[in-house]
């Protein structure tokens, strides 16, 4: 058979009814809106954090530094997160009319880029907030009996160790098998690009 | 250049290259309205750097490719390779055979034979790409070749 010939023809023959165009309008502008409605969250949420930090830190009766930097930290912690928010919602806007060997580069470098960012930044998020949370702790328990105090810490400690052992690994795990395996996938077309 | 004329006229061509890409007509005209989505956005922005073709083909490649991020929504292989297949027409058959012989291909050459097919200059193939003239001619002569001999296969 005339496999030229027949294959283009073949190919043509598929057709599907196009949806109507302000469908896709709609659907544009929806997304446009989204991104503007996202980032204005993470600025306001940014902002309130730092109005709260202000706040804390003049309007507070506490005794000791400690508590006020445990505050601090724990704040710093949540500020963290925002950042992350924010970060994540820019990277969806990219430029994509370069040739493909191009933006499977770019991809793999966002997807480096986004791996890094989440697993380092979640370690310091966690981070900040059980050292914020133990800075706080010493003033209030200070004038605790023992008991009382033996079982806060205990709590205290129980839950750091469940957020740091168990959580933040498994989210760190899950995060990391689908970054790999998009990335793997990426190297597989990069690769095929190259050979002739 | 207006977005109702460029959706007018390469909503089909944009389609089939996602059908070449995916083999699956609903996931195909999600790539497709998203590529256009895209084109709505950007065509404010676009400068006549390329040709209005090549871009709007880089474009829709480069959502294809952005499926490794949900590969898993659906199995590679078209569904109905086993079912007891209902009597189709001759030419519907084999249109559905070379798609889902074009999906067995790897990614690239995926989208290479299905610009190739919708009749795009093999330089600009290259250009959209990001290959060499030379390494498209060679890749569609081999594609060529494989589903040639994957459709002397079946009917034999």
């Amino acid at each position: 058979m005339n496999t030229r010939i027949d294959i283009r023809e073949l190919w043509s023959n598929k057709s599907v009814s196009a949806p109507a165009e302000k469908e896709i309008r709609a659907k544009a502008e929806k997304l446009t809106k989204s991104i503007r409605n996202k980032t204005l969250l993470g600025l306001g949420a940014l902002l309130i954090t730092i109005i709260f930090i202000l706040y804390v830190w003049f309007s507070t009766d506490f005794q000791m530094l400690s508590t006020r930097i445990g505050i601090t930290v724990i704040i710093f912690g949540i500020g963290l997160g925002v950042v992350h928010f924010i970060k994540t919602v820019f990277l969806l806007i990219e430029n994509t009319a370069v040739d493909n060997s191009t933006y499977i580069k770019y991809m793999m470098k966002l997807k480096k880029q986004q791996d890094f960012m989440q697993t380092k930044l979640m370690n310091s998020y966690f981070a900040s907030l059980s050292v914020g949370l133990l800075l706080y702790m010493y003033e209030p328990t200070v004038r605790m009996t023992l008991v009382a105090k033996l079982i806060t810490y205990t709590v205290t400690f129980a839950w750091i160790g469940f957020n740091w052992f168990y959580l933040r690994p498994k989210i760190v795990k899950k995060q990391r098998a689908k970054m790999n395996a998009a990335i793997e996938s990426l190297q597989g077309i990069s690769t095929d690009l190259i050979k002739t | 250049m207006k977005f109702n004329e460029l959706y007018a006229s390469y909503w089909q061509k944009v389609f089939r290259l996602c059908m070449g890409y995916v083999n699956n007509t609903d996931w195909a005209k999600d790539i497709a309205q998203d590529t256009f989505v895209v084109i709505w956005r950007e065509l404010p922005k676009f400068r006549n750097e390329a040709s209005i073709g090549t871009w709007i083909y880089r474009i829709a490649t480069n959502q294809c490719l952005r499926q490794v991020e949900k590969e898993k929504r659906l199995p590679k292989v078209a569904v109905n390779t086993n079912i007891a297949e209902p009597e189709l027409p001759d030419l519907e058959k084999r249109t559905s055979l070379l798609y889902q012989y074009i999906v067995e291909l790897p990614e690239i050459e995926r989208i290479i034979i299905s610009l190739e097919l919708e009749d795009v200059k093999q330089a600009e193939i290259a250009s959209i790409v990001g290959i060499s003239e030379a390494n498209v001619r060679v890749k569609i002569h081999r594609i060529k070749e494989k589903l040639t001999n994957k459709f002397e296969k079946y009917e034999h």
